[in-house]
């Protein structure tokens, strides 16, 4: 019987794209059936005019494409804080673009049907699930909307005493899994994410040193390659320039700060979630606690994050995913495929 | 623990199909109602006479649910207008309690002069059947009404300590050069340890050292904290004035155009990072009745401590300001009640000797958690009992 099933799987399955997609407040992920992977920024840009159109040599720009071209497109990030502004002109369009792009990278065969898991973060769901649904619609066969720390909970397969933290530039997504699917109070979103350190950052520098000429892109970038928390793993200096020459900075202290800013909410939510949860199975949670997401890069937070919650709750374990940009992405796939035949029809 | 293959199966099967329901639900526009329990959404001891206040809120009630423990309401509020029955449907269905949002438009609704509202709770609120009556948060509630926080059950969990001033910014200075940002950062740690003794809150501060923060920080830093209390602590500077004032703001326009309470609001908002289009939405949010009724009473309680505690300390005349309205952007902008206390002055050379001492920083320090800790216990019969 068991034989038999799997064969109608497997006939159930031919023709059809499975894909699982991550959609980021700063990069969205693919992972699909056919073994294609892909990323990009979560930016959508549309030539300004007809010159600019004419210049960049494309009718709409994606990721990075996107940003460098900025000043000659009508820039979007559609998924500001993890969720989809409605009422802004073109944004559902451009969530639209954004995951089309992703299916188009993962290069599905002509006449195949696509079903799709979409992750997105836990406190918006209700809200992008619509939107999504809107967005998609007539570019799949179908789509299920799950929140993101779920997915990634599902595709490390801790269906059972485990906490995800999924830390993203706009949000930090917690979920509890205790063996069946998590409810409202199983998941929360917080707002202190990447976009908070990169914003105090910016600050910090913009005060530390007014001469030098830098963007919040910049930033961006010197967190992504040197971001830590605790004790600094060496001295941090970046060039930027200042009027008109190329000056080295020293940033260490202001990249701790910046860093560190989120730990407060990420460490107090974190207890809550734990002492929200059953009682009976606390110690076992306590001992899988993982750190998805671009956040978990975060040099010395897992240990900073297991140190701090010994003192307050006892022991913990935390550790990061291997592959923070393709977790979430990978766990919608996980479920996609799982997902029986019936319920996708 | 390591689940069996079996049994991971089931709770996979289970998963799965949760998901494909409830996407499901959502697609073909089913109510969602989640599931909650009622008891933690509102406190067993809400007094009686506050479910009116509770049905006139949420508006209609589903007859289906025999019992208070299966009570889950829809957040929709029926209005009577101009003989027709209008429905305003909050767009929150995700939240499992009340939110401020649906307060708030309830508010809304009513102060529209154009609205003729009636409900079916007349003979409670007669006041609201008078042809354009505008409630305002004051007398929205009765005066002797308990605080909507307790009303709602409303926990307090989590409270930000805001130390004034800090980095190339460093406030007034007294006449031996004391900054005010060393004293009000060396109030904040002793407040914030002594509130933290207790076990029952999480308590941060904006600044731990010696650092300058523009003031859209603290907001954007107690608003991702969700914390549920803000206290922003400052040090006045009154020349000419040998006496010690207190006083303790939340925010508001001051009434009869205090010219020294917006003097004292525009010196303090400078360097705020906040823009204008920022503003305009933040003075919107501030029309929240809980907010504005619960900062006033903070700002009550702490004014009392604070000047009933450093009267008796002071061998100086103590002045008692009270509690005023100012726009103070760092406690418009923050989503929880938010007061500012300027706990004493430090024009006074007296007042400034003894702020340089670790006990004196330490008794303000007491004082103000006296006056946090009545405000949280309000109410509760035991703590007002034990501490009379």
């Amino acid at each position: 019987m068991k034989q038999a099933t799997t064969n109608d799987n497997i006939k159930d399955n031919i023709n059809i794209l499975n894909v699982g997609i991550d959609l980021g407040t700063s990069r969205s992920s693919i992972s699909t059936n056919n073994s294609e992977k892909a990323w990009l920024e979560s930016y959508v840009g549309w030539p300004k005019d007809f010159i600019a159109e004419k210049t960049l040599g494309k009718e709409i720009l994606y990721g990075n494409d996107a940003l460098k071209n900025r000043l000659s497109v009508d820039l979007y990030r559609p998924l500001e804080r993890g969720v989809i502004k409605e009422g802004i002109e073109r944004n559902e369009e451009a969530v639209a673009e954004l995951i089309n792009h992703l299916i188009e990278l993962s290069k599905p065969e002509k006449g195949q049907k696509i079903n799709a898991v979409v992750g997105v973060p836990a406190d918006t769901l209700k809200v992008n699930k619509l939107a999504i649904k809107r967005a998609l619609n007539g570019h799949v066969n179908a789509v299920m909307v799950v929140s993101e720390p779920f997915s990634v909970a599902y595709g490390l397969d801790l269906l059972d005493n485990a906490m995800t933290i999924d830390i993203g530039a706009g949000t930090v997504d917690f979920c509890v899994m205790h063996g069946t699917i998590p409810t409202d109070e199983d998941q929360r979103t917080i707002l202190s994410a990447g976009d908070s350190i990169d914003q105090h950052l910016f600050s910090s520098l913009s005060e530390k040193y007014p001469d030098a000429d830098f963007t919040i892109n910049m930033v961006r970038q010197f967190k992504e390659k040197f971001s830590f928390v605790g004790t600094p793993p060496a001295e941090i200096n970046v060039e930027m320039p200042q009027d008109g020459k190329t000056v080295r900075h020293n940033i260490t202290e202001e990249m701790k700060q910046a860093c560190e800013s989120i730990l407060p909410a990420l460490i107090d939510s974190t207890i809550d979630m734990i002492a929200s949860s059953d009682p009976e199975f606390q110690t076992k949670l306590k001992k899988n606690i993982i750190i998805a997401g671009g956040g978990s890069q975060i040099r010395g937070l897992a240990e900073y994050m297991t140190q701090q919650l010994k003192e307050r709750v006892g022991k913990c374990n935390v550790t990061c995913v291997s592959e923070p940009l393709y977790a979430g992405s990978d766990g919608s796939l996980k479920l996609a495929e799982d997902m029986p035949a019936k319920y996708w029809d | 623990m390591q689940l069996s293959w079996h049994s991971k199966s089931r709770k996979k099967k289970a998963i799965l199909k949760a998901i494909y329901q409830d996407n499901n639900q959502v697609f073909n526009d089913i109510p969602v109602r989640p599931k909650r329990n009622w008891s933690k959404s509102i406190s067993r001891h809400t007094p009686l006479f506050a479910l009116p206040l509770l049905l006139f809120l949420t508006g209609s009630v589903d007859s289906h649910y025999a019992t208070l423990s299966e009570y889950t309401p829809l957040p929709n509020i029926e209005f009577f207008l101009d003989g027709h029955t209008s429905t305003y449907a909050s767009t929150d269905t995700t939240t499992s309690t009340m939110s401020q949002q649906t307060i708030n438009s309830a508010f809304n609704l009513l102060s529209s002069p154009q609205t003729n509202a009636q409900t079916n709770e007349s003979k409670l609120w007669p006041d609201l059947l008078k042809r354009n009556y505008q409630p305002t948060p004051e007398n929205l509630l009765p005066a002797n009404a308990p605080a909507l926080r307790q009303v709602f059950g409303l926990g307090i969990k989590t409270i930000v300590i805001d130390p004034g001033h800090g980095g190339t910014d460093p406030g007034t200075s007294g006449h031996l050069g004391l900054e005010e940002k060393e004293i009000t950062l060396g109030i904040a740690r002793r407040l914030k340890r002594k509130l933290e003794s207790s076990g029952d809150y999480r308590v941060h501060l904006t600044r731990n050292n010696d650092r300058s923060l523009p003031l859209k920080q603290r907001i954007d830093f107690a608003n991702n904290l969700q914390a549920d209390l803000f206290i922003s602590i400052h040090v006045n500077y009154i020349p000419k004035v040998t006496n010690n004032m207190i006083e303790t703001y939340y925010y508001g326009v001051p009434e009869n155009d205090n010219e020294a309470a917006l003097k004292l609001a525009e010196l303090e908002n400078q360097r705020s990072q906040v823009s204008l289009s920022e503003f305009n939405g933040l003075v919107k949010k501030v029309s929240g009745t809980l907010k504005l009724q619960e900062s006033q009473r903070l700002a009550s309680e702490i004014q009392h401590s604070l000047y009933s505690q450093m009267s008796k300390d002071s061998n100086l005349k103590v002045i008692d300001m009270g509690i005023r309205k100012a726009p103070f952007l760092v406690i418009l902008g923050t989503e929880m009640p938010a007061v500012l206390a300027e706990v004493t002055c430090l024009s006074n050379r007296e007042e400034e000797i003894k702020l340089r001492t670790s006990n004196y920083r330490n008794k303000i320090a007491t004082h103000l958690e006296t006056g946090i800790t009545n405000y949280l216990n309000k109410g509760d019969f035991i703590y007002e009992a034990s501490n009379h």
